[in-house]
């Protein structure tokens, strides 16, 4: 007798309500017939989600290495008790010889709002350290820093999806949805069809590219630029909004005046777009009714991603749209949980609710929720790529507990990543196979996934949804929220820990009453009973808030703030040596570091890793499509097998990011930082590319195990 | 119009007189409409398109009986009110795949009456 | 302590350097003075010949204005020149008699025009000669804009960039306009022969005559400008002389402090001309090269920034790749690198002079060193980023001229795609599948799609599935544009279809066609859409056309399989009373209604009446119409409610009964049916109607929208919880209202609500996100007033014979015809 269980898909953002068929056979996923969000549909990824559950590659038990201290020596299974008494021990041991931030914890965007709550809360209040963040900061951090300032909220969509259907005009910047979101297309071919008129920014042709009225094809890192360029035209066009711009924003001038030096021809050389095509986008923007602008990876990944941001924010601004009906700014959240998971404090700098760790008000409230001395919550430390770049360095993180997360694929400039972990003391890892980071680790605890657990993620449109349990998870597999409880209970501080999701939820939300991002009057039966909520909901009879800033902005004074920001050349410009731009992104069938999507034959039949490249670039580097290729940067090479297509500019050279090992694209990108944001410049750098000669291929590209050309 | 005399009808079940047969003003058919009328025991359907073009064909849909009077047309078909089976006008043919539809010859005569012609 | 930084030239450069010494925390550091001869801000000078046009105003070309040097602590000295350098003493001196001392000094002087020895241009104390003008500041633009207003006939002397600006500008004012130029062909600084020569043609075309090889020897009269001679003695008459001859570096300043000078102030690689003293934009001569276009400057400023601030120690300055990108006197012409080819280059060419159209291109070593673009400039983007950036060239070298596209909007034949073409990226479906599924008997598009899940990712390669499965059956199950169409016989989705019958005011079926329809041609199964729109969109003004309503909307009676009708009389919200029920009774009786039976919308139906009974039987009922037989609004169905029910929360039938007072015969899309319950226990089936409402504790009621249990089960979405029952009433009608002018024909709620999404109905019904809340409210009302009993034509058919019998027959008398 089959039990049908609601809940939403284990990928991306967009968090599509599925159903999960538990019966006599295996598990099996359908789509929720009329879920606002996906009316149905599904990507291959979602269908084929349920292939996790019994896949073979599960861990069922923890694992620890024979030889304790040595991770040369093979993992063998072992107890919980073992597996936990060792990391308890190796956490009060360095904390004890090296201070309470010599233990450290990386978090995820892909975990429920609990663990993320939870794991923040464990660094806090358990190990009492500062240094605490996650892979978001790969992710989000940019557009969340600008929306932070400009808005004074950092929600990716302050309106519901369906309002893209409803928008006369949409300005997509370096998003793909057709491949990163497939069900969210639906409401852009809604709108196309309903006659709204859609332009797309991406240095590729991608599927969304080409669905869309107008594709304006920029150098990967001029999209600030491009910004600027179209509000000097929205200016001289006359299609600012004087009257919104007085009575809502504060800082246009300064805005203004930065806006009159881009003017067509400057940014036709820089972006590459041709002039007509900016004063086409201009007049599709500035003459609808309503009009979208969203911003995605694509523009937000870069060390001038924050500047980006609020590029394309005063566009918006200027147009003064944020807050009309079917119109405003918004960045397409990636992650599952991109979203919650960058509100409840495991952030560096943060603690539940969006609530900053610096400011004393919070640090009391949370303190008095969990029940401890404001005194004791540490100060904030450094951000993701900081803390990795820092592991087993003197002053850096020696003993890591790392959950929902691969850093060694994800992270910029992966290999050096990889050998900071193996300087590390101590690694533990939380993951439900054993990914190319788990295999580094001391200790790997097994978890339980998406369909084993309940409670809530946060979608890209601030839509605070139930996860909830289909069936039982394997023997022996505990679920993070239990194992974070037994590790606190080791250390002595189990008084303050609670496994139970519910539990967990009520207290981030009485923790998040009155933040920015306020879930006080959200419980699980509401979410049930509506199909979602949507925060800020500050308490049980507020309706939630499916559109923000209708009346007024989240900053002090409820006016939004123009940022006047400039074109940078991008970190590492095209030289001689290193002559071409490599971005970076997502394919359909794969997922974020493919720990999951790499174990899904369906996904993974036929697919090599794969580079695209213009054929005018191949055939001066004498490439031809199906060939093996070396990419080089400044920070190590990695092997593709090569795409050629003229979907692709002749300067750029596209490669996605899902494998590690040989095709470990993170091995070549740059770590250089947004200053304000911490986000590394994943979306362009300089690179090399050569076709590599027979006696050097041995094909296939080998991703499974870091590259053997690493010394350990 | 052919002059030969007309036959008196012998019932329904009788055979079918040849010739010219009249049925009353065309004016009693409202534009755009159809009205059927029995001639020498067949069933006619009479229909008055816009333009005032007349078309008379067999009453009856041979799909499942269905009154084509009641039918709505255009300047080409007629489609039948039960199970909108269409069928040509001029014709009679059917374009859902039914059998056809016999069509007569129809006429306005001078004094404003319709003349339907039944054949032999 | 900071360090006294002194710029003299507050141009393009000058005040570009010290925005990116601000940008690299240079307020710390310095202590900045900025001297400019002009009295106002910095002004992007590239915009003046918009302001000579009239095409921008002043205001609007202002990079930093007055107030911008105040906000950033910068001392800006407008309007007073700096008369000499004194390098021992490490101070400026100006006009206006003061000194500034400096530690670092940056010379930004830019360039003054250049002034052909033409004798007569000068007068002894007055400067230029009365209407004799140069084109450099915003004071020069003003002047001649000044002058040309009440002056006919400009010569302007000099056929580059500037002059061919100048002469646009002017002729903008209405003056006459000839070009004196003294090369062989325009803009000869920038172009070679033949697209000087295209150029030439466009702007002769535009009105303005051109003279080459003309050099201008004087200026003639004594007051006034009165014409100028050439060489060669030729006097053109003119009353304005605009003088455009180039431009030369001011370096007056540097070399009378000693400075070494060349063409301009000699620099090296960080812009220095001597310690602690830089150059910077055009005034600079680097590497033997004076820059006289913005980027090249910019480029310096970023430079000499980094350095000077030790930003970035390493900094140097190497040279700039020269662009310019223009419209010349109305003509696009974009121009970088070299001009003509050399040695082995590779030289390609395309000129099309009919349209003004030159394109060339230099490409050495398979890398672009030089391109021209006159008339047609759409490709300078990938061009300049190629000369910029050395981007691999197309093999194809026409491509470098023309964007030919991709042709990816070619249509795809289903039977040229190879078996495993993948039709659904996002599902991995390919042709082969979907082929398959139909096979298998999937013989629908959206059967083949739940079969293979093809299209139900992104949804976007719907309609090549729809062209595969039509090609895979035969053509019996194509999905084709018509989809879209409101009604089968008018190419328009029903928005395009309001439109345009709102827009030409349409008011009947007929017109529709008429002016709407391929060939104004009629369609049969068209009208009873059109009909019912029509009579939507004009509840008043609608020109009935009785062969546009299908039978039973001309007979407002059921048509049955065998000819005959059924009637079935209101009874709203299931309430009768006896002496209907008795008036029932008879009626069946008299008319041998050989079937009376109770329907699932609490109604009684009378089956079997012939046609022409039935206004007999209407008139013999005493009752209403309940047009069981229309696409409207049906019925609503009511459980006892509170007055008898011990469960009633809400009196369900009184509002029922109201309900179906206020929206009887609604025509719509389809038909509507609805039911009111009184309490949760939904005996109405509330939940599953088109609308439903349930009352709910504390006096509220519950609207559900979009229900259905017939061939298809759905549940209604919750639209809102209201307090009243009015509320109920508005909400109802709003949402009717709305559902007739958005949802298609025959579109059921239950199909058309999940359309939609519950969401964007909530945002626009209840939370009037779209502010079209009072329109529909107005517009159903309309509908409701607009309302009359159909049943009363009866007594006076609407048509002759509307109620003939159409069979079965009786013989009519045969008549002979003559």
């Amino acid at each position: 007798m089959a039990r049908s269980t609601p809940t939403h898909c284990p990928y991306c953002s967009l968090q599509c309500g599925i159903t999960v068929d538990v019966g006599a056979h295996r598990p099996t996923v359908d789509a929720q017939p009329d879920f606002p969000t996906n009316l149905g549909g599904l990507c291959a990824k979602g269908w084929t989600a349920a292939d996790l559950l019994d896949h073979p590659d599960r861990l069922r038990t923890p694992l620890v290495r024979a030889d304790p201290g040595d991770r040369r020596s093979p993992l063998r299974p072992a107890s919980w008790a073992e597996a936990l008494g060792r990391v308890a021990a190796a956490i009060t041991g360095s904390q004890d010889a090296h201070g309470r931030d010599s233990v450290g914890c990386f978090g995820g965007g892909g975990l429920t709002n609990e663990k993320a709550y939870l794991l923040g809360k464990f660094a806090r209040v358990a190990l009492r350290t500062s240094a605490i963040d996650y892979n978001g900061r790969f992710c989000m951090s940019s557009a969340a820093t600008a929306a932070n300032r400009a808005f004074g909220i950092d929600r990716g969509l302050p309106f519901p999806l369906a309002d893209v259907a409803r928008a006369e005009a949409v300005l997509v910047v370096g998003g793909n949805p057709a491949e990163t979101l497939p069900p969210a297309m639906r409401f852009f071919t809604d709108g196309l069809a309903a006659g709204a008129r859609h332009v797309v920014v991406d240095p590729r042709a991608t599927p969304t590219a080409r669905a869309a009225t107008l594709h304006l094809q920029p150098t990967p890192g001029t999209d600030l630029a491009l910004a600027n360029g179209l509000l000097h035209l929205a200016i001289r066009h006359g299609y600012l909004d004087a009257g919104y711009i007085a009575a809502r924003t504060t800082g246009f001038e300064a805005v203004r005046a930065v806006a009159n030096s881009y003017w067509p021809d400057r940014v036709e050389r820089i972006t590459g777009v041709p002039e007509t095509a900016l004063r086409q986008a201009i007049g599709i923007l500035g003459t609808a009714g309503s009009a979208l602008i969203l911003t995605a990876r694509g523009a937000e990944q870069h060390s001038n991603g924050t500047d980006t941001a609020h590029g394309y924010i005063n566009l918006a601004l200027a147009l003064g749209l944020p807050g009309r009906p079917a119109s405003g700014y918004g960045t397409i959240t990636g992650q599952g949980n991109g979203q919650g998971g960058r509100e409840h404090g495991q952030k560096a700098d943060q603690l539940p609710g969006y609530r900053k760790l610096a400011d004393p008000v919070a640090r009391a409230h949370v303190a008095a929720v969990w029940g401890i001395d404001p005194a004791e919550l540490p100060a904030p430390g450094p951000s993701a790529y900081e803390l990795l770049d820092r592991l087993g360095t003197p002053g850096g993180v020696r003993v890591l507990l790392v959950i929902g997360s691969n850093p060694v694929v994800s992270a910029p400039n992966a290999r050096h990543v990889l050998r900071r972990l193996r300087g590390l003391d101590f690694l533990a890892v939380s993951d439900i196979f054993r990914s190319e980071t788990a295999a580094e680790a001391d200790v790997v605890f097994p978890t339980a996934q998406w369909a084993e657990e309940d409670g809530t993620m946060t979608n890209l449109e601030g839509r605070v949804l139930r996860r909830r349990r289909a069936l039982r998870p394997p023997d022996g597999v505990w679920d993070d929220l239990t194992l974070l409880t037994a590790l606190a209970d080791r250390l002595g501080r189990g008084k303050y820990f609670c496994a139970d999701p519910e539990q967990v939820f009520d207290e981030l939300c009485r923790a998040s009453a009155g933040g920015p991002a306020d879930y006080a009057g959200i419980s699980y039966p509401r979410i049930e009973a509506e199909r979602g909520v949507f925060w800020p909901c500050p308490g049980p009879g507020h309706p939630g808030t499916p559109r923000l800033f209708t009346e007024a902005f989240g900053t002090p004074d409820g006016r939004a703030r123009f940022v006047p920001v400039e074109h940078r050349e991008p970190a590492e410009p095209p030289d001689g040596e290193y002559p071409h731009v490599l971005t970076t992104g997502r394919v359909l069938r794969q997922y974020q570091s493919g720990t999951q999507t790499r174990r899904v034959p369906a996904l993974t039949e036929g697919t090599e890793p794969t580079a695209e490249l213009h054929p005018d670039l191949a055939r001066r580097h004498g490439i031809g499509g199906g060939d093996l290729i070396e990419l080089r940067t400044r920070r190590g090479t990695a092997r593709f097998r090569a795409a050629v297509t003229d979907t692709v500019r002749p300067d750029t050279i596209f490669a996605p990011f899902h494998w590690g090992g040989q095709a470990s694209v993170n091995a070549l990108t740059s770590p250089a930082l947004d200053p304000k944001s911490g986000m590394p410049a994943f979306k362009a750098c300089a690179v090399a590319v050569r076709r590599l000669r027979t006696d050097e291929v041995d094909s296939p590209i080998r991703t499974d195990e870091p590259d053997p050309s690493e010394e350990r | 119009m052919t002059a030969q005399p007309a036959t008196r009808p012998e019932g329904r079940t009788g055979a079918r007189p040849a010739g010219a047969h009249r049925l009353g003003p065309a004016a009693a058919i409202p534009p755009g409409e159809g009205r059927a009328y029995a001639v020498a025991g067949t069933q006619v359907a009479v229909f008055r398109l816009r333009d005032g073009r007349l078309h008379a064909l067999g009453a009856v849909c041979p799909h499942a009986g269905g009154p084509l009077a009641d039918g709505q047309i255009d300047g080409g078909v007629l489609v039948c009110p039960l199970h909108q089976h269409v069928f040509e006008l001029a014709t009679g043919c059917s374009r859902t795949g039914q059998p056809p539809v016999p069509v007569y010859p129809v006429t306005v005569d001078g004094t404003g009456e319709l003349v339907v012609e039944m054949p032999a | 302590m900071r360090q006294r930084l002194v710029v003299v030239g507050n141009g393009m450069a000058g005040a570009r350097t010290v925005e990116e010494i601000l940008r690299r925390g240079g307020a710390e550091q310095f202590e900045t003075t900025v001297f400019g001869a002009e009295p106002y801000g910095n002004y992007n000078r590239i915009l003046l010949s918009g302001v000579l046009a009239g095409a921008e105003d002043e205001a609007g070309i202002f990079l930093n204005g007055l107030p911008w040097y105040a906000e950033n602590g910068v001392t800006l000295r407008a309007g007073i020149r700096v008369t000499s350098i004194d390098r021992a003493a490490r101070q400026v001196r100006a006009a206006d008699g003061s000194a500034t001392g400096y530690d670092k000094l940056i010379i930004a002087t830019g360039s003054r025009p250049f002034v052909p020895d033409i004798a007569g241009a000068r007068e002894p104390r007055r400067g230029f000669h009365q209407g004799v003008f140069c084109f450099r500041t915003i004071d020069d633009t003003r002047r001649m804009v000044r002058y040309a207003r009440d002056h006919e006939h400009v010569a302007v002397v000099g056929g580059g960039l500037l002059g061919l600006e100048a002469a646009r500008g002017l002729q903008a004012h209405g003056l006459r306009v000839t070009v004196l130029h003294a090369a062989g062909h325009l803009m000869n600084q920038q172009l070679d022969a033949q697209a000087g020569g295209i150029l030439r043609r466009s702007v002769e075309q535009l009105g303005i005559a051109v003279e080459l090889n003309a050099r201008t020897a004087a200026i003639l009269g004594t007051d006034a400008v009165t014409g100028v001679r050439l060489t060669g003695g030729r006097d053109l008459p003119c009353d304005m002389v605009v003088i455009a001859a180039g431009v030369r570096p001011d370096v007056e300043l540097a070399a009378a402090s000693g400075l070494p000078v060349g063409c301009g102030v000699l620099v090296d690689d960080q812009l220095r001309a001597a310690a602690d003293v830089y150059a910077v934009g055009e005034c600079a001569e680097h590497r033997g090269r004076v820059y006289g276009v913005v980027a090249p400057l910019w480029e310096q400023a970023r430079v000499l920034a980094d350095h000077i601030t030790g930003a970035d120690p390493a900094a140097a300055y190497t040279g700039s790749r020269v662009a310019t990108k223009l419209k010349v006197a109305g003509v696009d012409v974009s121009s970088m690198g070299v001009v003509a080819p050399a040695g082995d280059d590779e030289f390609v060419v395309y000129a099309e002079p009919g349209r003004g159209v030159y394109k060339s291109a230099v490409i050495r070593a398979g890398r672009l060193v030089g391109a021209t673009l006159v008339g047609d400039v759409t490709r300078s983007a990938f061009l300049v980023q190629a000369f910029d950036r050395d981007v691999p060239l197309p093999a194809d070298r026409i491509d470098l001229f023309f964007d030919r596209g991709d042709g990816g909007g070619a249509a795809l034949d289903p039977a040229q795609l190879a078996d495993d073409a993948q039709i659904c990226n996002c599902n991995g479906v390919s042709k082969g599948t979907l082929a398959q599924a139909v096979g298998d008997g999937a013989n629908t598009v959206t059967a083949v799609m739940e079969r293979t899940r093809a299209g139900k990712g992104c949804g976007s390669c719907k309609s090549l599935v729809g062209e595969i499965v039509g090609w895979a059956a035969g053509g019996a199950a194509t999905v084709d544009p018509s989809d879209s169409w409101y009604v089968p016989g008018i190419p328009l989705a029903k928005p395009e279809l309001m439109a345009a019958i709102r827009e030409r005011r349409l008011t009947s079926v007929s017109a529709v066609f008429a002016a709407l329809a391929p060939d104004g041609a009629e369609d049969a199964k068209s009208k009873m859409g059109l009909a019912s729109l029509l009579r939507m969109m004009w509840p008043n003004d609608y020109v009935d056309e009785r062969d546009a309503r299908f039978i039973n909307d001309r007979v407002h009676a059921n048509i049955q399989r065998d000819g005959t009708f059924s009637v079935v009389p209101q009874l709203k919200g299931g309430c009768t009373t006896p002496a209907e029920l008795r008036r029932i009774a008879d009626v069946a009786e008299k008319y041998q209604v050989p079937l009376v039976k109770l329907t699932g919308g609490q109604r009684i139906d009378l089956l079997g009446v012939r046609k022409e009974d039935l206004p007999g039987v209407w008139a013999d009922l005493g009752l209403p119409s309940g047009h069981a037989y229309a696409k409207s609004f049906r019925t609503v169905k009511t459980c006892v409610g509170a007055d008898f029910c011990r469960y009633g929360v809400g009196d369900s039938t009184a509002l029922g009964i109201a309900i179906e007072s206020r929206f009887q015969g609604l025509e719509g899309p389809a038909k509507m049916k609805l039911a009111v319950s009184g309490c949760p226990r939904n005996c109405a089936e509330s939940y599953v109607k088109d609308v439903g409402v349930v009352a709910v504790d504390g006096g509220r009621w519950e609207i559900y929208v979009g229900g259905a249990a017939g061939a298809h089960v759905r549940q209604g979405d919750l639209l809102a919880t209201v307090d009243s029952p009015d509320a109920v009433l508005t909400l109802t009608g709003r949402f009717l209202q709305f559902y007739r002018e958005n949802a298609n024909w025959l579109e059921r709620t239950y199909a058309f609500v999940p359309r939609l999404g519950i969401e964007r109905l909530r945002a626009v019904l209840v939370d009037d996100s779209d502010g079209m809340a009072a329109r529909l409210d107005a517009a159903v009302a309309e509908s409701v007033a607009a309302y009359r009993d159909p049943w009363l034509e009866g007594g006076r058919p609407a048509t002759d014979g509307q109620f003939r019998p159409s069979l079965p027959l009786i013989d009519l008398p045969l008549v002979p015809a003559r």
